[in-house]
């Protein structure tokens, strides 16, 4: 088993080194930086001072090893945009950082207090009303665009009923009606996932058999059936987070909301290099980890998967 | 429950065998009509755009701007579905943004479908280092965010058709290469093929003759389910201003311009979000039941 997690880890590091290339390279394709930051008339030396001071005349594989050295060390380097200032991508990032994770967490709340029950009663009452209005609502969601549904809740609840505002972040209002639309597409996933694996599980002669010894209803499917069911599911989970994580960029726009996502988003169109790369790494980073963070729960709790 | 008799959990408990035993092979066997005619519909109307709508989708008329929808009060037959914060008729849009979508989804997954096809067989059958190698690609591949990475490659590249392709091709095929490699592998350990091998039959020829012939159904569920997930894409990264050039119209782009002005013009948004919901939830019911259909072992694909 320790074999198996050192693989995952070693992969997992792999798969970093490559994002973290992938965007190095690609953020480069844009074009020089130093004339974006430079008046249109400007001369020759004006355009090598700034290339020199952005670091941009080294060669670039000493570019991107000096990148990943200070990675390492924690210092994502000083944003274009606020470099006379010295303001660092990291004191950038970690401004906005915790209005996304707000945002998120919620919305991982939402997902699981709905997605869990949902999926299990859908499977429990198997072709009941609630399983085929669960179905239909799951099918929807995971075709519905986030950023319209959001679109259409700002219509709905800050434009017509005005109970809720539109966008920014002021108070915990403000926090409804990102966190819906970013859950829904998750809970229809969730929901789907562990209803199938539900009626799987309570199919089986165990379950039977625990409701042969008289064990209470509740306590069959929530501790038994779900205890079997919920490992299937559990993988699903870092494609919750990376729907999240993508999501937040989608939705933090639509709502105006000052998170990561829509760091991103003013970077890029400003062609800040060294905040979209830690961006980047830090949503590819929590992305990979969670996988990898799964994949070792999963070996961990599953001893069929051990010698895999 | 007729009968009422009082058992400690009968309900469920004979919901569940019934259907097991009947249920679903019987519903699944039904013709998914539903979707495969909005599909149907939106492929014509794209086709067709240009004999059902007069208007040019991008021609820019400020005096007929914000005009609401024929049934809303103040609409009018000249814009049925009302025109946009540029007098644009959003009618003429939403038929030519189909165009685009179809197009996009069909280019990317000829893409992906090529390179996971074939990526996926090879390292299906050859196996050993090229096995490991090409599936170590592929681990690293669908560890990226996709429209994380689509957005900053779009950026950085310029947005155009070709690029975008090129892109969403290129995202996807991994998906596709793990699931084909899979079943190569099972294919691969069949008596036939193994016999096929030993009386001395060129591997290329297995490939063609066994290998490929038996991972087409599992490519064909891929393929649909994925049509969804490409057009998603598409229109996330056309709302983010990351997609196709500015002189297209596209779903997202409209959806992204309805954002604006939400407050006067509702219409704007409404009906392009419908329409990708719509086609998209279309492909996935769809997948779902060419998947249930040709076999029941790929259920938890």
């Amino acid at each position: 088993m320790g074999r198996v997690v050192i693989t995952r880890l070693a992969q997992a590091g792999f798969s970093l080194l490559a994002l973290l290339l992938l965007v190095f390279s690609l953020v480069r394709l844009t074009g020089d930086p130093a004339y974006f930051y430079l008046p249109p008339d400007a001369n020759r030396q004006q355009v090598e001072f700034t290339r020199r001071q952005l670091g941009m005349d080294l060669p670039l594989p000493v570019q991107f090893a000096t990148y990943v050295g200070n990675v390492l060390q924690g210092d994502l380097g000083i944003s274009f945009k606020g470099r006379t200032l010295g303001t660092r991508v990291v004191d950038l990032v970690g401004q906005r950082l915790p209005n996304t994770m707000i945002m998120g967490g919620a919305a991982m709340v939402l997902i699981l207090c709905i997605g869990v029950p949902l999926g299990i009663y859908a499977a429990y009452w198997r072709g009941s009303g609630l399983d085929r209005g669960a179905r239909l609502m799951a099918a929807l969601g995971q075709s519905v665009p986030s950023f319209w549904l959001g679109l259409l809740l700002i219509l709905v609840f800050a434009v017509w009923i005005q109970v809720l505002p539109s966008g920014g972040f002021s108070g915990p209002s403000n926090l409804i009606l990102p966190a819906i639309t970013l859950s829904v597409g998750s809970i229809a996933g969730l929901s789907r996932l562990l209803r199938s694996s539900m009626i799987e599980v309570l199919t089986s002669d165990y379950i039977g058999f625990h409701r042969m010894k008289g064990l209470p209803e509740r306590s069959v499917i929530w501790k038994h059936a779900l205890r079997n069911a919920g490992l299937t599911t559990l993988g699903y989970l870092g494609v919750v987070t990376a729907s999240l994580l993508t999501g937040s960029v989608l939705v933090e726009t639509v709502f105006v909301w000052p998170g990561t996502g829509r760091l991103l988003i003013e970077s890029i169109e400003i062609r800040d290099f060294p905040v979209v790369q830690g961006l980047i790494l830090l949503y590819g980073g929590v992305y990979i980890g969670l996988n990898l963070f799964v994949d070792v729960l999963y070996t961990v709790l599953n001893p069929r998967l051990r010698t895999a | 429950m007729a009968g009422g008799v009082t058992t400690a959990h009968p309900r469920p408990r004979l919901t569940i065998a019934a259907e097991t035993a009947a249920g679903p092979r019987r519903s699944i066997r039904l013709m998914p009509w539903l979707p495969i005619g909005v599909i149907g519909f939106f492929v014509l109307v794209a086709i067709a755009a240009p004999l059902l709508t007069s208007y040019d989708p991008l021609k820019i008329n400020l005096v007929d701007r914000l005009h609401p929808p024929i049934w809303v009060n103040g609409g009018s037959a000249d814009h049925i579905l009302g025109s946009d914060g540029f007098g644009r008729d959003e009618l003429a849009r939403l038929l030519y943004g189909a165009r685009v979508s179809f197009l996009v989804a069909a280019f990317a997954l000829v893409i992906a479908v090529a390179l996971g096809l074939s990526l996926g067989v090879i390292a299906g059958y050859v196996g050993n280092t090229v096995d490991a190698m090409l599936m170590r690609l592929v681990d690293i591949l669908l560890a990226l965010p996709t429209i994380l990475v689509a957005l900053v490659v779009a950026v950085a590249v310029g947005p155009s058709f070709q690029n975008l392709v090129l892109l969403l091709g290129l995202l996807i095929w991994p998906r596709i290469a793990r699931l084909i490699r899979g079943e190569t592998i099972v294919v691969k350990k069949q008596d036939y093929v193994r016999y096929s091998s030993a009386i001395g039959v060129p591997g290329w020829v297995v490939v063609v003759r066994h290998v490929i012939p038996n991972v087409l159904p599992t490519l064909l569920v891929l393929t649909t389910l994925e049509i969804g997930h490409v057009i998603l894409v598409e229109a996330s990264l056309s709302f983010l201003g990351a997609g196709l050039p500015a002189s297209s119209v596209t779903w997202g782009k409209m959806i992204a311009d309805g954002r604006a002005l939400v407050a006067t013009g509702w219409w704007i948004a409404l009906f392009p979000g419908l329409a990708i919901t719509a086609t998209v939830m279309s492909f996935n019911s769809l997948g779902d039941w060419i998947r249930d259909y040709l076999d029941p072992r790929t259920r938890h694909l």
